[in-house]
């Protein structure tokens, strides 16, 4: 099954995503909906970022390859001996086909990261593994967009990684992806940048689930994203498109815009 | 005027603070509101965390011997009034548990901390803009794991454990920020005492640095950072914060297990 958020009359509802049709719903997945009798083009429709202010969980270094190009950047870079999270801004998300705006005064290094990222489907603490994979609704894609001087100079990321529109969510949630057969591959304006098989991280969405629910009750609706793989991308420049595609679930596009002073 | 979230029949509820009187209101004070006929005493509600999912942001060092200590620790001073977050998910309400769990190292510290809460969104912020956005003030406690903070990749669970953000007891709309004076007590002895406004970077400067990237939203939470320094938490111990012309914000350290 696939749920969309969009565009519906004037305001942003949850959709399920029924091929080339949106049938729009009244509640949400993650609590209780009603299906609406109408459908909208898929097509013409302006899909939004598929959660509504979650707690953005993301893990990284999690891909071999890009593992060790961060510790090649950078000697406090390890592997992480358990699963671990780090967070991301509610507030820089934004949704497919939408564009990353890079602000006036950030310098020209921000490169981007293609991830797999889990939508949480239930409350819960204490998960075993089992239970873990049982409180996944599904999945969708994420950009993790960093600038590397600010990442390297500020407190703990802040304007490195959280600016608004700097995390593209969508283009909707997957409830049935095959993870063991999904793979992921980034393109930079039409031309690949890497691809990896999903399956192949160090640590499984389970594991870092358990590891988070030791200590934080998840909720429906909260997303977790997976870290990416391969070495730094290039940086980007104005006018630039990043596509990234997930076998059996679809492509997540955005241009990246700078933003100018006119003052 | 004060305004606080409490445990109400009909599930979590907004409520304005009139004496010793509650008067739930329907809708939240960021959006629309209404009055409604329902009281109950102040007395003996259950009082929330008194903003409903915020986007939390904090800043570190603030204060003078807050940050004289932690430079001890080889933690520099920003240039700028930089932001970082704390998760929704750790609040929780005054005069209830912090909940420290069984396999955590024995040193959690306590940082209580003045808070800003959002009430006009925006982004761009001109100095004006963002005193005009301050909605109202409140009472953190950014209780943190010092071991947890120094050897995790980042300070997920060293910050942001269940129970592990208090705030309240609610939000004070009116606060004489040149008057108010915050007071820490550790079972009932008091550590620390100092005015609120000896920051070294105001609300507006930490609003009009944020706002250059990030929107803000009403009902969205700034912590202004703490002062002094704080001993190691045992099962048991009580830390209470209080502003004058605000309240007191009380949480109880329980350790998992014990």
């Amino acid at each position: 099954m696939r749920w969309c958020r969009f565009e519906y009359k004037n305001a942003a509802s949850f959709g399920i995503i029924e091929d080339d049709r949106i049938v729009p719903v009244t509640g949400s997945p993650f609590t209780e909906y009603e299906r609406i009798n109408a459908g909208v083009s898929l097509k013409r429709a302006k899909l939004l970022a598929p959660v509504e202010k979650p707690i953005f969980y993301a893990t990284s270094r999690n891909y071999k390859k890009n593992l060790q190009d961060n510790i090649g950047r950078s000697r406090s870079m390890f592997a992480a001996a358990e699963a671990w999270t780090g967070y991301r801004a509610a507030s820089a998300i934004t949704g497919p086909d939408s564009d990353i705006v890079i602000p006036a005064d950030c310098p020209d290094d921000v490169y981007f990261q293609g991830e797999v990222v889990v939508v949480i489907g239930k409350k819960a603490k204490n998960l075993t593994h089992d239970e873990a994979w049982d409180a996944i609704f599904g999945y969708t894609i994420g950009n993790d967009v960093t600038c590397d001087t600010w990442a390297t100079t500020d407190t703990r990321a802040w304007r490195g990684k959280n600016i608004d529109t700097w995390k593209p969510l969508g283009p909707w949630i997957e409830t049935d992806l095959n993870v063991d057969k999904a793979v992921c591959r980034v393109s930079l304006n039409g031309k690949e940048t890497v691809k990896w098989n999903i399956n192949e991280w160090y640590f499984s969405p389970a594991d870092v689930l358990v590891s988070i629910t030791r200590y934080i009750t998840i909720n429906p609706g909260d997303i977790l994203m997976m870290g990416t793989e391969g070495v730094r991308s290039p940086y980007v420049k104005h006018g630039d498109t990043v596509e990234i595609e997930l076998r059996g679930l679809g492509t997540l596009r955005n241009s990246f815009v700078k933003s100018v002073d006119w003052y | 005027m004060r305004w606080c979230r409490f445990k109400s029949k009909d599930g979590p509820s907004f409520g304005i603070v009139e004496g010793d009187t509650i008067v739930q209101v329907e809708g939240s004070p960021f959006t629309n509101y209404k009055r409604t006929r329902t009281k109950r005493p102040l007395k003996g509600a259950r009082l929330l965390a008194p903003v409903d999912n915020p986007a939390y942001y904090a800043i570190g060092r603030n204060y003078k011997g807050h940050v004289e200590g932690r430079a001890r620790a080889g933690a520099p001073m920003p240039p700028e009034p930089w932001a970082w977050w704390r998760s929704a998910s750790a609040l929780t309400g005054t005069n209830s548990d912090i909940i420290i769990p069984a396999d955590c190292p024995d040193d959690v510290e306590y940082e209580c901390e003045p808070v800003v809460v959002i009430g006009k969104g925006g982004k761009n912020f001109t100095r004006q803009q963002a005193q005009d956005a301050i909605f109202g003030y409140t009472i953190g406690n950014d209780v943190t794991g010092m071991s947890w903070a120094r050897r995790d990749p980042s300070p997920w669970r060293s910050k942001n454990c269940d129970t592990w953000k208090p705030l309240g007891p609610w939000i004070e709309t009116d606060l004489d920020l040149e008057q108010a004076v915050c007071t820490v007590r550790y079972n009932r002895v008091e550590q620390v005492k100092w005015h609120i406004s000896n920051w070294f970077y105001s609300p507006v400067d930490v609003l009009v640095t944020v706002s250059r990237y990030m929107t803000l939203f009403p009902g969205d939470i700034l912590t202004l950072g703490a002062e002094g320094m704080s001993p190691f938490m045992q099962h048991g111990d009580i830390v209470e914060a209080e502003i004058t012309g605000l309240g007191t914000l009380r949480n109880r350290f329980v350790r998992e297990g014990v």
